[in-house]
């Protein structure tokens, strides 16, 4: 029977796992997944701790998490478009117009 | 009416607007998209009004309007943030008037995005639970990632909405994953509840992970150094007013959240909290000082010179604590007031000067700007000197009070490297000075002719104030009202 500990773990095995990925890797598309694995990995926690301590206030905090994550895609997928339109490349690296 | 529903007046006006704001901006003939200045600017004084008014009402019932519990309450310190953002915003709308007219930009959604992002910014003021502070805080920033990209054609524009964007959700996600560890360890995210639990119970190092996750979030969003890569890129691409927005009210409004996280929710931490804020403000304030001094662009200076002002406002963090807190308190909301009048009048002046396409934002393009405009570089240099806290003007006396509260907290060494910091900042915001009166015209200047109403009376308007906030300690008769302004702001506590 898993409990708290393991929900726990693997919470933060996905928050670190999209941490790293965000900063290691160089495609936008790979960055914002990596985002949304952090995010993912933040209400698995919710929920295990709202489980834990027999709340619901965990459970719905994981709600609002999901609408800011929708909101936050939407952004995102505008800004690539914009940018891919002027900049033709999708690779965070190239994005240098502007320095110090 | 209910007094109770005087609390979400100023909030559901401001939403309201936004979305009639939007609506004209999607049915209004294009001829008549000028309208929509009017409108919001409109907009942002009934606001105020409404806000004055919700006060005055949560005065006769005694103090706090608070029908949500602590899910969103009105106080003096709510109050405070409301109008200073208002304040903010309405200055943002008429500088932009002219702005978007020059740079042919579209009306439509911008002053719709300006209203979400405030109605954000009123939520954080007045939150004291951590889920609905961090949905506030979203709300803002997802506004301003879409103002920042708002010039959709220029490359500087796009690029800086998408490192905004990228360091700020990954902010958010550092900072909920802090807010999700602090949930388990206490069981509750009311700030009053994390209050009662660490008065009781000791710090865990679960709990130490979360709040120092909170504070990396949340230092990623003042642009604390080293959280502030994304700052001076974000602050270029920006259209001028919405730079000038994003370095007052939305500065502003992340200092409230955090006055209110470390202030009333963490505060029997502060021994574990406080030495990990006074060496951000340290490195902060440095590194700030140094950057600001190699820029040769006006624009990225003035972005360094905010991560600075950060620094400063994080020494005075370093004083809160269940003590003494009206003290600190009221002393960082002075400095913030100066500093936003100060901001808003130098990036007004900005606006009307660095021409189509901002062309001129280097400082070497203001060279003997005195002799073509006198009244902007007459303004623009009292801002410098403003921010440098020369004796007899507003920033003085901020930094004044701020500076003896942290004293006052035993703060002693920090207070001394602050002291030691602003005397570095003279270097850069005095070639500014020289710069504007020393040096031969630019021919460029000559082409430049437009006076826009608007942007003078803003600049003469935050001018006389930072004079005000000056002068006005010494009780010349000629400027009444700030010891009122101080004690008004004295009750602005937050542990009551």
């Amino acid at each position: 029977m898993p409990g708290l500990t393991h929900y726990l773990s693997v919470s933060a095995i996905l928050f670190f796992l999209g941490l790293t990925g965000f900063l290691s890797r160089k495609n936008i598309f790979i960055m914002l997944l990596s985002i949304e694995l952090m995010l993912n990995g933040i209400n698995l926690s919710f929920v295990a701790f709202a489980r834990h301590l027999n709340q619901m206030d965990g459970h719905v905090f994981v709600f609002f998490v999901i609408g800011v994550a929708a909101a936050e895609a939407a952004i995102s997928l505008a800004l690539v478009i914009l940018l891919f339109k002027n900049r033709d490349t999708i690779n965070v690296d190239d994005y240098n117009a502007m320095k110090g | 009416m209910n007094s109770a529903l005087f609390t979400f007046l100023p909030l559901g006006l401001v939403i309201t607007w936004g979305i009639l704001l939007l609506l004209l901006g999607a049915f209004l003939p294009n001829e008549r998209r000028s309208l929509l200045t009017s409108i919001a600017a409109l907009g942002a004084a009934v606001s105020g009004v409404a806000t004055l008014f919700s006060y005055q009402q949560m005065l006769k019932a005694g103090g706090t309007l608070a029908p949500l519990g602590n899910f969103y309450v009105l106080d003096t310190f709510a109050v405070f943030f409301h109008l200073l953002t208002l304040f903010a915003l309405l200055v943002t709308v008429l500088i932009s008037s002219f702005y978007l007219e020059r740079e042919n930009l579209q009306r439509g959604e911008y002053f719709a995005l300006l209203f979400f992002s405030l109605s954000g910014m009123m939520i954080l003021a007045s939150s004291k639970e951590l889920m609905t502070l961090f949905v506030g805080l979203e709300i803002v920033s997802m506004s301003v990632y879409t103002l920042v990209g708002y010039q959709r054609t220029s490359l500087r524009s796009n690029e800086g909405a998408f490192k905004y964007f990228l360091l700020g959700s990954l902010a958010s996600a550092i900072l909920l994953y802090g807010i999700a560890l602090m949930y388990g360890v206490t069981g509750t995210t009311q700030l009053a509840g994390l209050r009662d639990y660490f008065l009781s119970r000791a710090h865990t190092p679960l709990s130490g992970l979360a709040m120092i996750l909170m504070l990396s979030g949340l230092g990623f969003k003042i642009a604390a150094v080293p959280f502030h890569t994304w700052t001076p890129d974000a602050y270029e691409g920006a259209p001028m007013p919405i730079t000038g927005f994003m370095a007052t009210a939305v500065k502003a409004g992340v200092f409230a959240l955090l006055i209110r996280v470390l202030g009333e929710g963490l505060v029997d931490l502060r021994a574990y909290w406080v030495d990990l804020i006074a060496i951000l403000a340290a490195v902060t304030m440095l590194v700030g000082n140094m950057m600001a001094f190699v820029q040769t662009s006006f624009k990225r200076m003035l972005a360094y010179s905010s991560i600075v002002h950060t620094g400063y406002l994080l020494v005075g963090v370093t004083a809160l604590s269940n003590q003494s807190n009206n003290q600190a308190v009221s002393a960082l909301l002075y400095y913030l007031l100066i500093y936003v009048l100060s901001s808003l009048g130098v990036f007004a002046a900005l606006t009307l000067l660095s021409a189509r396409r901002e062309a001129h934002t280097k400082l070497s393009d203001y060279a003997g700007l005195a002799s073509e405009y006198p009244f902007a570089a007459f303004a623009l240099s009292l801002f410098m000197l403003s921010f440098i806290g020369v004796p007899p003007l507003g920033g003085f006396f901020a930094k004044y009070y701020l500076f003896a509260t942290t004293l006052g907290a035993q703060q002693v060494l920090l207070t001394g490297f602050a002291i030691l910091n602003s005397v570095l900042a003279i270097a850069y915001y005095l070639r500014v000075v020289t710069t504007l009166y020393m040096q031969p015209t630019g021919e460029h200047w000559a082409q430049q002719q437009a006076r826009p109403v608007a942007i003078t009376a803003v600049l003469a308007i935050t001018a006389l104030t930072v004079f005000w906030a000056g002068f006005g300690p010494f009780n010349l008769g000629v400027f009444p009202g700030i010891n009122s302004l101080m004690n008004w702001l004295q009750t602005a506590s937050l542990v009551g």
